[in-house]
């Protein structure tokens, strides 16, 4: 029975750690409202952005190498949001430009190297843009936006 | 035995707690409001009208002025654009009309007073222009006189 318990424990730590070896992701500062109010007369609304969201990310030594997307979870929206990782921490992946969101996962930052240690995690800032025409009416979009760390 | 079963416990209790900390996505709530825009703006800045030759044996001939126009950006529905001027008595007649409009109806020429009037009619989600054409006229019995309207044209709610 001493025999067994240690190899117990060891076996059930290495299988349950296993299943915490994923790199992780997680959004900071909440939630975000943009708000399309005005427009020149004879032009389109002009966009609106918001710079208020971060995200940070980590990954183990042995992960490969990864990336983040990021879709939505509205299909159809009366409005066009887009968003764009800007500010990257040095050396902690590389921004793949405004994605425009949808309910199919786009990249949002691309070559996330192996382990990046939660001590130190990679960064970025979201840029949001919300953009409108006149024939899209007045109205609210409301958006689940679901940021996803993944194998490359 | 107590104690190795302290110490499974306690490694179980770490690998749970690393489960439970990595997560491989997040997610939070972003709402885009578009509020009402009914947006209206004279292009041309201001015109003077002057009525002065006539015809012999017949009354002024009447002065025109197309160089001024309209823009506007609607996104809501059921719109039209009036047009008034702050003057509530003037000898000679002020008319305008909408022309080449985009984004509308244009109503028929209108005789200005100070109670609004339809100008363009069927606004609704778009932007427009259009050219203001107005006639300014006067009979010989009118005399002469000087007026300076302040025109105003706004986006209402058609009725």
């Amino acid at each position: 029975m001493k025999r067994i318990l240690p190899t117990l424990a060891a076996t059930a730590a290495i299988f349950l750690s296993s299943l915490g070896q994923a790199a992780d992701v997680a959004i900071l500062n909440g939630d975000v409202s943009l708000t399309i109010t005005t427009a020149a007369a004879g032009q389109q609304p002009p966009a609106v952005t918001d710079e208020t969201g971060q995200l940070e990310w980590t990954t183990l030594v042995t992960d490969a190498v990864k990336k983040i997307i990021a879709q939505t979870n509205l299909a159809g929206p009366s409005y066009t949001l887009s968003v764009r990782a800007v500010n990257i921490s040095a050396g902690d992946g590389t921004g793949a430009g405004a994605v425009v969101l949808s309910t199919t996962p786009a990249d949002l930052v691309v070559d996330i190297p192996s382990g990046i240690q939660p001590l130190d995690p990679g960064t970025c800032t979201l840029r949001y843009a919300a953009s409108a025409t006149v024939t899209g009416g007045a109205g609210t979009d409301n958006h689940s936006v679901t940021f996803t760390i993944t194998d490359q | 035995m107590k104690a190795s079963y302290t110490r499974l416990a306690a490694v179980l209790l770490m690998a749970l707690a690393s489960v439970a900390l990595a997560a491989d996505n997040d997610n939070h709530q972003v709402t885009v409001t578009v509020n009402d825009i009914n947006e209206l703006a004279v292009t041309g800045g201001d015109i003077t009208l002057i009525i002065s030759s006539a015809t012999a044996g017949q009354n002024p001939n009447q002065a025109t002025d197309n160089t001024c126009g309209l823009e506007w950006t609607v996104n809501t529905t059921n719109k039209k654009i009036t047009v008034a001027t702050n003057q509530s008595s003037f000898a000679h007649t002020l008319k305008v009309q909408a022309a080449s409009v985009s984004g509308g109806t244009a109503a028929a020429e209108v005789t200005i007073s100070d109670t609004a009037q339809d100008l363009v009619t069927g606004v609704a989600t778009t932007l427009g222009t259009c050219t203001l054409n107005y006639r300014a006229t006067a009979t010989a019995a009118q005399g002469t006189q000087s007026v300076a309207h302040t025109i105003t044209f706004t986006i209402t709610a058609a009725s």
